[in-house]
């Protein structure tokens, strides 16, 4: 699910790895370790979900860029369609459980 | 322990348990890490111990690291597993020349009603149909080969080894070659490899293919 977080962020605008965790980090729950993030990036490199550029920063080595493919976006657009319906499951089941739960 | 003795203990357990990685990798997630760690750190302006243990221990155990990208990389390996090119697409495309083929060259030299003739000359007569019956009997044996082989140790009472399919095809058009040569000629012959030569190709295609596979 970690992976549709990352292409939703890098479909938004080009990224570099730290700024992705950090925003991963910021939307709370997501990580629990960030170093995980780079195995997951380097297979969304492999199945062609995204590509990179290496770009030259302000301060420190050059950084590596990311950027959602074609494959990345329909991708991330058939994990949305199935979110909606999953996520809507889901809350009617625990929501009905915790009622359940309170009588 | 100061903040970059602490990196270098971190980055030294990593490179340790990389080693199970291919080569490439562990370069690059090392250099990863690196950088990761750098950032972090350039962020805060500090190198002080507290603020490196604290990068270190968002970034998690080395180990931890390790282990996603083996959960990572075997997905992939799975699936790329069956080639792009397949025997039975291979066996389609050929039959796909073959016709449009013989359609644009029958075409070109005697005319369209010509082609039509040599169209269905190939459907009607058995010496080119027989080989590509063969051929494609000869893919369907090789797609079930993979449970055939461990089979064949089985005691069973007429369990042989299987010669290569594509090689049984081979041998087949050589035999009907023959066949019409002592039968029909010369010239006969010439129209049967002229018209199997395709099929023929295909059959050593698949033949390559298999034995890279293998």
């Amino acid at each position: 699910m970690l992976e549709y977080c990352v292409l939703a962020i890098v479909q938004g605008d080009e990224t570099y790895a730290f700024d992705l965790i950090r925003r991963l980090s910021d939307a709370g729950g997501l990580m629990t370790s960030e170093g995980t993030i780079y195995p997951l990036l380097a297979r969304l490199r492999r199945d062609g979900m995204v590509t990179t550029t290496w770009r030259e920063s302000a301060a420190g080595p050059p950084r590596r860029y990311y950027r959602i493919t074609p494959a990345g976006r329909s991708a991330l657009g058939a994990f949305t369609a199935d979110w909606a319906g999953f996520r809507d499951a889901v809350d009617a089941l625990v929501g009905t459980a915790e009622e359940g739960g309170g009588l | 322990m100061s903040g970059r003795s602490l990196i270098d203990a971190y980055l030294a357990e990593l490179d340790s348990q990389a080693a199970q990685l291919p080569a490439g990798r562990a370069h690059e997630l090392a250099d990863e890490v690196r950088e990761h760690i750098d950032t972090a750190l350039g962020a805060r302006g500090t190198a002080d111990e507290a603020a490196v243990r604290n990068v270190l221990e968002r970034l998690g155990p080395p180990a931890e690291i390790i282990a996603a990208e083996q959960d990572e990389e075997a997905p992939p390996t799975q699936t790329a597993a069956p080639p792009r090119l397949t025997p039975a697409r291979v066996a389609i495309a050929g039959l796909a020349v073959i016709v449009l083929s013989m359609l644009v060259v029958m075409t070109a030299t005697a005319g369209p009603g010509a082609a039509v003739m040599a169209l269905a000359f190939a459907v009607v007569t058995p010496y080119v149909w027989i080989p590509l019956v063969l051929a494609l009997l000869a893919l369907a044996l090789r797609r079930d080969r993979g449970s055939a082989v461990p089979a064949a140790d089985r005691a069973g009472p007429v369990r042989r080894r299987r010669p290569s399919p594509s090689l049984v095809g081979l041998a087949a058009i050589v035999m009907l070659l023959v066949v019409a040569l002592l039968t029909q000629g010369a010239l006969y012959m010439g129209v049967v490899a002229a018209l199997t030569l395709p099929v023929l190709a295909l059959l050593l295609v698949v033949e390559v293919l298999g034995r890279r596979s293998r």
